[in-house]
Parts: structure tokens; C-alpha cells; sequence
């Protein structure tokens, strides 16, 4: 689903875990789009087809071409595990922050692009410009996307509907993920697009909702 | 008890001396380097993995006469020798410090400032092209609309840059082998 300009979001409909996908349409030359954690090519328990529901709810946006980038938040599986698939037939790159990358490479994936803190711009004729946060504590490696723009945050597992990211996974760290949350909660967002929906579709509109959301989390969770 | 526990390890230690008496002098030396080269390794293994510090070296060094002694030096000599590489500098310039410990009058600084040298002039050399690889794969990023601060392009997994670390390394290589080959002989 369009979300603002070129943004489409692509909420996880389906009954076992996987994650939320977004998409930045004709961002690259060729009009080639970047996938921000494309999930689960077919999820663990339910067998649910993760990849192939993706690729029919961009067909139903009208997204043709390919997908020149792959953008993993983090390295867990149910955000990464279809990037090798779309790397192999779109001929396409694959990126993530260095402290996530052994445990890609562990499960066979190639990294092209390591991403640290600073800004990623995004070229076909105009420029889209994007805020790469390091944000750890869900994962070491963890990195959230900010769009100025648009006002935009693609937050992975950090921050999700009035929750956060886990930090008992290997590499989780509840001290990092507090001190993640608390410095991107300074930033100016209208969207905030969470990497699961969990009891919420993980898109939350709207600044005073943001803000509500971030409240929430500090009084009720963090502190 | 213990009186038991004693004969029989005297028995074992008279079995071993009959079982000697069989040998060839040639067989005698083969089992003794059987039974002596692993401590001269073990010895430079705890070195080089700061389990022993140099005083300890030396004290543990000394335990063996006659040819056993030269043995366990020996072995310890040619581990450490092969524990000197290119491109573990730290772990290098130890093993050289280790085998000082064997009061050999030879001149390990030279060594140690050959190495050096060796060792820096291969890391300019690569940077030199590991920054060459990363500028040109920025400018195919930069073909494909992807650019920024936040973008460093994975280079050490890329394979153009194996290939040609690996035959870019081949001579240092070669200059480390020779040093390596100074000291091997040295005992
Ligand atoms: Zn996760």
C-alpha cells in the first residue's frame, strides 16, 4: 500500500511471525526500488508463502521492474531470510551494519554494503535522502531508517506499537535498546513503521501518536 | 596402596628401558623426538598464548639435558618460526622475543626490525588497494544511485580484492620465509 510519495508499506497479513516489509519505488537508476526486510521466504511453522505475498501485494500496487537494493534492519531471520532469493534474481545488493553481519554470513548470506550512522542517498534523476541510526539492543547490528522528508521512521524492531524489540536474543541488550529509543525518540516523525504488527498493524500515523506511542513506552516499559 | 602405585610405575619405567634395549640408536632418537618434540611445542603454544611469561620460559626451557634438551629446543625453535606471518605483527614479534629465550648469540633485533619493515611497508600496500577496490566499487554504487556517508561498500569479502591481496602478498611472503629460514637453523 502507497504510504506517502514513493513509500509503500507491506504489513504481514498472515497467521505465523514474520515482519513488515517497505518499499522505496524508482528510487535507483533504472528505476529499480529498494526492499527494507523483505521477511520470511516461506515462514517455520505455518509454511505461510512470506516472499511470494509480498511479491503479489507490489504487483498489486502496480511495482514493476526490480529491486536493485536490499536493506536488512537487523540479521534475523524473519526479516532477512528472503534477501539472498531477491539478491540472486534481481541481481540486487544487500546491506546491513557490519555488527550484524557475521550472523548473516552464518546463514549464508552475502553482504554487498555495510551501513553505518550518516546518510544514504538514493538516486534516479531526483534524490531521495535517508538517515541511517545505528540503534542497537534488539540486535547488535540493529539500524533504524529516517526519511526528513516525509518525517518518516522505519524503526525495525526497536519500537513497536506500544512495546519493544525482545533483548533476550543473542546479542539483545535492554541497556542499548533504552538508549536507542530514547535518542530517536528526538527525531520529527508522523510515521512510525514498525517491524511487526504486533496487535497493531505497526504503522502509526500521525506525530501526537508517535509522541503517545514513545510516552507510553518510557513510562510503561523502559523506566 | 601407594607402595603399589609405586612399583608399577617403576615396572613401566624398567619395561621401557628393556624395550630400549632392542632399539637401534636410530629407533632410540625416533622415540625420544616422539616423546620430546610435543613438549618444546606445547612450551611455545603457552608462550605465544601468554599462558607463560618470559621468566617461566626460561626456567621451563632449562628442565632437559643432552639430547633431549636439544630436542624440546628444537621443536620450540621451529614453532615459533612458523608462528611468525605476515600478517600478525603482535603474534610475530613475540615469537622472535620467545626465541631469544634460547640464548642463541644471534642478532633477533635485526630480525625484529626486518620483520617490521616487512610487515609495514605490506599494510601501505594494502590500503593502497583496498582503498583502490573501495573507490572504484563506490563509483559503480554511484552508477547504480547509491551514495552517502553511511554507504562503505564490503570489500574485504569481495573476491577481486582476495585475488589481488593474494598476489600482492606473494614476495612479502617469500621475504618473511626467508627470515623465518635465519633462525630455523639456528640449533
Ligand atoms: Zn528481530
Amino acid at each position: 500500500m502507497k504510504l506517502v510519495n514513493n513509500l509503500y508499506t507491506y504489513v504481514w497479513q498472515g497467521n505465523d511471525n514474520n515482519c513488515n516489509s517497505y518499499l522505496f519505488a524508482d528510487v535507483l537508476k533504472g528505476n529499480r526500488h529498494v526492499v527494507i526486510d523483505p521477511g520470511h521466504i516461506t515462514t517455520p511453522s505455518y509454511r505461510e508463502p512470506g516472499l511470494i505475498k509480498l511479491f503479489k501485494e507490489m504487483e498489486k500496487d502496480g511495482i514493476e521492474g526490480t529491486t536493485g537494493l536490499v536493506i536488512l534492519t537487523h540479521a534475523h531471520p524473519d526479516h532477512c531470510e528472503a534477501a539472498s532469493m531477491i539478491r540472486e534474481q534481481n541481481s540486487a545488493l544487500v546491506a546491513l551494519h557490519e555488527a550484524d553481519g557475521n550472523i548473516y554470513k552464518r546463514s549464508g548470506g552475502i553482504v554487498d554494503i555495510y551501513l553505518e550512522e550518516g546518510e544514504l542517498q538514493l538516486a534516479n534523476g531526483s534524490q531521495t535522502r535517508l538517515q541511517i541510526y545505528h540503534s542497537p539492543g534488539h540486535s547488535p547490528g540493529h539500524i533504524t531508517i529516517y526519511w526528513p522528508e516525509e518525517k518518516v521512521l522505519i524503526a525495525g524492531d526497536v519500537i513497536f506499537y506500544r512495546s519493544t524489540g525482545r533483548v533476550d536474543l543473542p546479542g539483545g541488550n535492554a541497556k542499548t535498546i533504552k538508549q536507542s529509543i530514547e535518542r530517536l525518540s528526538g527525531l520529527d516523525i508522523n510515521y512510525l513503521l514498525c517491524g511487526h504488527p504486533y496487535g497493531h498493524p505497526g504503522i502509526i500515523e500521525g506525530k501526537e501518536e508517535v509522541q503517545q506511542n514513545f510516552d507510553f513506552i518510557k513510562s510503561h516499559i523502559l523506566f | 596402596m601407594e607402595e603399589e602405585k609405586i612399583k608399577s610405575a617403576l615396572e613401566i619405567a624398567m619395561e621401557k628401558v628393556a624395550k630400549m634395549a632392542d632399539l637401534t640408536p636410530q629407533e632410540i632418537r625416533e622415540q625420544k623426538e616422539r616423546e620430546y618434540r610435543p613438549r618444546g611445542e606445547v612450551t611455545a603454544n603457552k608462550y605465544l598464548s601468554h599462558v607463560y611469561k618470559n621468566v617461566d620460559l626460561a626456567v621451563e626451557l632449562n628442565k632437559y639435558q643432552g639430547e633431549e634438551d636439544e630436542i624440546v629446543r628444537k621443536a620450540f625453535l621451529s614453532f615459533l618460526c612458523r608462528a611468525i606471518q605476515l600478517d600478525e605483527a603482535d603474534k610475530s614479534l613475540r615469537a622472535i622475543e620467545g626465541i631469544q629465550a634460547l640464548d642463541i648469540a644471534f642478532d633477533f633485533d635485526r630480525v625484529k626490525g626486518e620483520f617490521e619493515e616487512i610487515s609495514s611497508a605490506f599494510n601501505q600496500e594494502r590500503e593502497k588497494t583496498y582503498q583502490k577496490l573501495e573507490d572504484s566499487q563506490r563509483e559503480i554504487l554511484n552508477g547504480l544511485g547509491i551514495s552517502g556517508s553511511a554507504v562503505r561498500p564490503n570489500v574485504k569479502e569481495n573476491a577481486s580484492f582476495q585475488n589481488e591481496l593474494n598476489q600482492m602478498r606473494a614476495p612479502y611472503d617469500m621475504r618473511i620465509d626467508k627470515l623465518k629460514d635465519k633462525m630455523l637453523y639456528l640449533i
